[in-house]
């Protein structure tokens, strides 16, 4: 039960991108068009799950124990740099069909400021390694709702007569704008 | 000189990287509620781009061409901590709103962006010269975009209240929803006076 | 042999790049301790002024709260000048409506709230973030821990913001009748 409202709560409630404001620059860049916007879903949950469990481990057996929290970032950032290399290596090796699907877009998950704040809020908040997972699927999710939200959106308006003013990159932050006072209904929803 | 004053200016307005680039929005959307958080965000973000400009510019030379990209990280990750901590030290209460968003300094484009376009290819100069433009541009955007939030949203302005009565606060403009309104309608202010300018510069031959 | 170079640069790298980190961390280390601690001392002296000094009780010193949302985190018993107990600060947590709210509320040995605050809280900005202002926490100081303490009779919520004023008072609440029922076991 608990872990479904901590699934509700990273899904919707906080989201990350509407809510918390990460992966902002994948949000507007990538949502051109719906197809890409589920693939980089994809490819985010896959490291992000990874990540998450990764940094558990690093965190509360070596991290923690030794008093080097202070080297979180450093180490954090690191992990999640090599394990979007070792996953690309291995699809396109193993999983060619799968990699077909997302692999174009591991590259750019490096940067992906979603996948980094995942790893502070779990080490932040204390979860356990269910909890993380948990909470790891919940935000990957959340990130991929909006981005398909978002993309859609874009496809509707693209033939629209936007004010000339807010044409390109400001009218995608006014939809946004919208979507966020949507998911503003979502507070105090899982507590 | 002449040079140096092109890099600096440079990242202001012509490749401003919120405004025109569309990078480093995270932080600038999040922390921008009042003009204190803004402006803490901003010099944070600056620092860490003049010290890891820096330091990139002056190993470019030595660092292998392969492993460019892992040491990059491990520079900026070395300058955000350092700016962690000593935030956490000095400025406990801004550290403390500021929350991830400092750690989080590591993955702003911005920086990476730099190390690898123009640090890694220039003198430890002119990697100064174009941070500091950097850094100057992305704090006046979050000035403009908290000082515009705080005072629609909460009636304030740098935690002052206005001198006069009668203006009912737009909640809104402080919450989530109010970020992506006020920084989409920044940006199209922006690209507006932008053609503007270009235009005029045409006219008179100045390049 | 090219992939050992590389390798070892690496190493070198992340090793500078550690050690610098440690230097700025063991400098840094007693400034932010040093900061927590006149924090703490700062807030209770807050909610409790008549006190000089407080002694924290460990958490095997104190029973919990039986409550499945509501905890008590931390006591400090308020010390006065010439040694004597001039009461306690309680520290607990409670889930308002947009996460976590923590609070510490002081109490004297006559059984008087003499001051509260929030110390952490995720409500609403403009609407239940109103709940660490004055204007609210004010109504708790003075009163008993007999009183009611509830919304409807002794307090008004904030327009807007029942939930997160509910919350509040339902904690404090809790805790003053923790207190009535405890408090001679800490004496």
């Amino acid at each position: 039960m608990d872990l479904l409202k901590l699934f509700i709560a990273a899904l919707l409630v906080n989201n990350i991108v509407l809510m918390r404001f990460l992966a902002l620059c994948s949000y507007v860049g990538m949502t051109a068009e719906p197809g890409p916007a589920l693939g980089i879903g994809w490819a985010v949950t896959f490291v992000m799950v990874l990540a998450g469990v990764v940094t558990w481990f690093l965190n509360v057996f070596v991290l923690q124990p030794l008093g080097l929290t202070f080297l979180s970032t450093l180490i954090f950032i690191l992990v999640i740099a090599s394990l979007v290399q070792l996953v690309e290596i291995y699809l396109r090796k193993s999983i060619p069909s799968l990699y077909h699907v997302m692999g174009i877009y591991l590259p750019l998950i490096t940067t992906n400021c979603a996948i980094l704040g995942l790893t502070f809020i779990n080490q932040r908040e204390g979860f356990t390694l269910i909890q993380s997972i948990v909470n790891s699927i919940g935000v990957a999710w959340g990130y991929t709702l909006a981005m398909l939200l978002l993309a859609n959106l874009r496809q509707r308006i693209k033939h629209s007569n936007v004010p000339k003013f807010l044409d390109g990159y400001p009218i995608v932050f006014i939809l946004t704008a919208i979507l966020a006072v949507a998911f503003m209904g979502f507070t105090g929803m899982a507590k | 000189m002449k040079q140096l004053w092109k890099d600096f200016v440079n990242g202001i307005i012509s490749e401003n990287a919120v405004l025109k680039l569309m990078i480093g929005l995270c932080p600038v959307l999040a922390i921008s509620t009042t003009v204190v958080n803004g402006v803490g965000m901003g010099l944070a973000t600056t620092f860490v781009l003049l010290g890891s400009n820096l330091t990139i510019a002056l190993i470019r030379n030595i660092v292998p061409k392969e492993i460019r990209i892992p040491v990059f990280i491990i520079v900026i990750a070395t300058f955000v901590t350092i700016t962690d901590l000593s935030m956490a030290a000095y400025f406990p209460a801004l550290h403390k709103t500021l929350g991830i968003f400092i750690p989080l300094i590591v993955v702003n484009c911005i920086i990476m962006g730099r190390a690898e376009a123009f640090a890694s290819r220039n003198t430890p100069v002119r990697a100064i010269a174009d941070g500091l433009g950097m850094g100057i541009g992305f704090i006046l955007t979050l000035i403009l975009l908290s000082g515009a939030r705080e005072l629609l949203g909460n009636g304030t302005i740098f935690g002052a209240s206005l001198p006069f009565k009668g203006f009912e606060p737009a909640l809104i403009m402080i919450l989530p929803p109010g970020a992506f309104f006020a920084i989409g309608i920044m940006i199209a202010i922006f690209n507006n006076l932008f053609k503007l300018k270009r235009d005029g510069g045409h006219k008179h031959g100045s390049a | 042999m090219n992939v050992l170079r590389l390798g070892f640069i690496l190493m070198l790298v992340s090793a500078i790049s550690a050690g610098a980190l440690s230097y700025v961390f063991f400098q840094t280390k007693p400034i932010i301790e040093q900061r927590k601690a006149e924090d703490t001392k700062r807030v209770l002296l807050e909610v409790l002024p008549s006190a000089k000094s407080f002694k924290e009780l460990n958490s095997s010193e104190f029973k919990p709260l039986d409550d499945s949302v509501m905890f008590i985190t931390n006591i400090y018993l308020g010390i006065g000048s010439q040694d004597n107990p001039v009461g306690v600060a309680i520290k607990g947590v409670t889930v308002g409506y947009g996460g976590s709210i923590v609070i510490l509320i002081g109490i004297s040995n006559d059984n008087k709230i003499t001051g509260i605050e929030i110390i952490e809280h995720k409500e609403t900005p403009g609407l239940g973030s109103k709940i660490a202002e004055k204007s609210f926490t004010g109504m708790f100081v003075s009163k008993t821990l007999n009183d009611p303490l509830t919304i409807k009779d002794d307090l008004t919520a904030i327009a807007g913001a029942t939930k997160s004023s509910q919350a509040v008072a339902k904690l404090v609440k809790k805790i003053a009748d923790y207190v009535l029922k405890n408090r001679e076991a800490w004496r």
